[in-house]
């Protein structure tokens, strides 16, 4: 076989065997699971629904966040670039930047931002450790502190900007008698938004023991929604996907994720 | 017998003295026993959570399963007690286990272990000197 006769033969078989795979890419279903288009979400899933018009006055949306740190006992230092923070607010072309344009009348509007509880989170499947994860029995991407190795690659991986390094020890910015309501977190570990698990476990608890409870209190109500809606009710709601409050908000409204485009499946949802 | 194979022999014995000695010692001292701290038992309590044995050696893991549990299963861990289930808090750890020095520290000092348990969570006893970890900074205290 001479050189031009084996390059011929090769690189026909390259091509076949290239155009026998590629039918068997597409067929593929879904092994991605990301990109444009609305990724579903478990009917399970706790989400939030933000009212912007609400949340535009600012003394709901200090106390929104200061209900939220002081709960969780998140420091508020002072130095900028050490801040830890839970939820806080945004100007709207920045919480939303593929969602306006220079000239648009929302911009520098404010938004108040918090972790999304993503649907497809990008921050859990860059976990060495999985000490970040996304709970099965009801989609809140959970924090375990205790697995923590402070790689940060979560942070850089969150689109959302809503996870905080612990750069000095909390410790002395909590008071001990606080640490008896939520632990404080150590140096070298991330934190965010845990859509206040601590509250929905209790609420758990309080409707086993009593399911008559279940009218009074349908769902469990988060610190900086609790703030917000003793501002201004409706402000914020919170439910699972399938609660018909959340259902009707989102039918009623015109409302908008934050940066739907790359496919996290973000599951706080805000009308503008 | 020549002197060179009899003073490797007298060398040996010589230095294996101080070994049987302490073997004899060790043997012999009383003090063992004394070593291993003991517990006292909560105030109106006459048992602990399970065997003292199983306790000793594996308590750190019923924690860790128990904090499983909590942390990554988002249910309440639970248990069994003559019947009685209770839920696990840390709380309600503390409600018979009143004081780290006297529960947690005594061991743990004693077989030089550090518990870092109490940098986040809530010590019972609140004697910590939150003070003396202020000057830690993840940089150094410096930009």
């Amino acid at each position: 076989m001479d050189r031009r006769r084996f390059l011929r033969i090769s690189g026909m078989t390259s091509a076949a065997a290239l155009g026998c795979g590629i039918p068997v890419l597409k067929a593929a279903p879904g092994t991605r699971g990301q990109g444009h288009g609305p990724a579903p979400a478990a009917t399970n899933q706790w989400a939030m629904v933000v009212d912007t018009r609400k949340c535009a006055d600012e003394a709901l949306r200090a106390a929104c966040s200061e209900a939220c740190h002081r709960e969780h006992n998140v420091p508020q230092i002072p130095d900028h670039q050490e801040e830890v923070k839970w939820i806080w607010t945004e100007s709207f072309e920045n919480a939303f930047p593929d969602q306006t344009h220079a000239l648009a009348a929302q911009n520098g509007k404010p938004v108040l931002v918090l972790c999304n509880h993503c649907t497809n989170p990008p921050c859990t499947k860059v976990c060495p450790t999985k000490a970040t994860f996304k709970r099965e029995s009801d989609g809140i991407v959970v924090m375990d502190m205790h697995r923590c190795i402070g790689c940060r690659y979560c942070m850089a991986a969150c689109p959302y900007g809503a996870r905080s390094f612990n750069w000095r020890d909390p410790g002395p910015y909590i008071a001990e008698e606080d640490r008896k309501r939520f632990p404080v977190r150590d140096i070298g570990v991330v934190e965010k938004c845990n859509f206040c698990s601590k509250r929905i476990r209790e609420w758990q608890i309080r409707v086993e023991e009593d399911p008559g409870l279940v009218e009074a209190e349908p769902v469990p109500v988060p610190a900086c929604v609790e703030a917000a809606n003793a501002h201004a009710e409706g402000a914020m709601t919170f439910g699972k996907l399938d609660d018909p409050r959340i259902l009707h908000l989102l039918e009623d409204n015109h409302t908008i994720c934050r940066r739907v485009g790359l496919g996290a499946g973000p599951n706080v949802y805000y009308i503008v | 017998m020549k002197l060179n194979s009899v003073v490797p022999v007298v060398a040996a014995v010589i230095l294996l003295i101080p070994v049987g000695f302490s073997l004899v010692w060790a043997v012999a001292s009383p003090g063992t026993e004394d070593v291993q701290p003991f517990l006292e038992m909560p105030a109106g309590e006459d048992e602990c959570v399970e065997d003292t044995s199983y306790m000793r050696y594996q308590h750190f893991e019923l924690l860790l399963a128990l904090r499983d549990e909590v942390v990554r299963d988002g249910t309440r861990g639970e248990i069994v007690r003559d019947g009685n289930v209770s839920r696990v808090t840390l709380d309600g750890c503390w409600e018979c286990h009143t004081s780290r020095e006297t529960f947690c520290d005594k061991c743990h000092d004693a077989v030089n272990l550090n518990l870092d348990c109490f940098r986040c969570h809530h010590d019972p006893s609140s004697g910590q000197e939150l003070a003396e970890l202020a000057h830690l900074s993840f940089n150094g205290g410096g930009k």
